[in-house]
């Protein structure tokens, strides 16, 4: 089998050959498809049929994962706008219907697309990326501890911020190692936004009392729940890239 | 018509029900329409189907590894197969005595 597959150029082994002997192994070779095997050897070497994008790793990720965080990045946006933006331009009367439970689900959101993100960049990660992602999944804990702390003192509120600054700074770290990996694609900018954006509206702070002024101080965190829905959609956009290539 | 190579177009066809891999897919085109790929053959055209994006490549298991259409690929197939129908229906249109 092996002295079969030799036939074939280097970047295309790399690429296929423990998939095409296994096929081998399942089917049998005849001479026909001895045959068969030289002519297409001949023609990936005549034209390449593999770029440097296929040569790469195949993807060991759940596309069910990918997607599930995808929903769970663009939940987490809207979310945020309903729970955090809303009562600030005084719509009060919208949030006030709705649980207080709800608020709970915000960390939980952005936890599944963490995961998600987590999963498709599993591997191709250095020492930074690694880094970030573990202080952007210590993030939603802190937050949680911190909503569930806000019962018994107020003092427990910067548990929140500190869990959000903590995530942010992990996405920051985490997208440098995104853009350098390009995981995401054109979009691959993405998680780095996010956290730039987080991290200035948190140093910004609340738009009562912020540096910027009201108005800019909304947009800042309008800007921030954006950058959610848009990782989401980077995210789920990644199943259906379409690199350009030959006629097929 | 001439878009596709008559294996990239049994591949997408017999991906369009569910993903597979290699011997799956071959056993999948005999049975649907007769042609028996060879295994050559059957890697050339997976190869150039999924750099042009209209396949992807699953997570291997064990050493096979099942590929899945993806929507561009649906997209081109439909197309595709919509050209093919026009083409049949004004062939026959064009046989039938007047």
């Amino acid at each position: 089998m092996n002295l079969l597959t030799r036939l074939y150029p280097k970047a295309w082994r790399s690429r296929y050959q423990v998939e095409f002997e296994a096929l081998l192994d399942d089917r049998g070779v005849g001479l026909a498809d001895m045959l068969d095997i030289a002519r297409a050897a001949l023609d990936a070497r005549l034209h390449p049929q593999v770029c440097r994008e296929q040569t790469r790793p195949a993807p060991e990720y759940s596309t069910r994962i990918v997607r599930v965080g995808a929903v769970g990045a663009v939940l987490g946006g809207v979310m945020l706008v309903i729970i955090g933006v809303v009562p600030l331009i005084g719509l009060h009367r919208v949030t006030a219907v709705l649980p207080d439970w709800l608020q709970f689900l915000l960390p939980l959101f952005f936890l599944i697309a963490v995961v998600s993100l987590y999963s498709l960049s599993r591997g191709h990660m250095g020492a930074l990326g690694r880094a970030g992602t573990g202080l952007i999944l210590v993030g939603p804990v802190l937050a949680v501890t911190g909503m569930l702390g806000l019962a018994y003192s107020d003092a427990l509120w910067f548990l929140v911020i500190l869990g959000l600054f903590d995530m942010c700074l992990g996405f920051v770290m985490f997208g440098a190692a995104i853009i350098r990996a390009g995981l995401l694609g054109p979009w691959s900018f993405m998680p780095l936004a996010l956290g730039v954006l987080g991290l200035a509206a948190i140093f910004n702070g609340e738009p009562a009392h912020s540096k910027l002024g009201y108005s800019a101080s909304m947009v800042l965190w309008l800007l921030f729940a954006l950058a959610w829905v848009l990782l989401g959609y980077a995210l789920w956009s990644r199943q259906s890239q379409t690199p350009a290539g030959p006629e097929a | 018509m001439g878009r596709f190579s008559e294996p990239a177009l049994l591949i997408l066809v017999s991906l369009a029900n569910g993903d597979k891999h290699g011997y799956a897919m071959m056993e999948d085109i005999e049975r649907f329409s007769g042609t028996r790929l060879g295994p050559g053959t059957l890697y050339g055209a997976l190869a150039r189907l999924e750099r042009r994006g209209w396949i992807e490549p699953l997570p291997a298991e064990d050493r096979r590894r099942p590929y899945r259409m993806t929507g561009a690929g649906a997209a081109v197939l439909r197309d595709q197969l919509m050209t093919m129908q026009n083409f049949v229906a004004a062939g026959l249109t064009r046989l039938a005595p007047s």
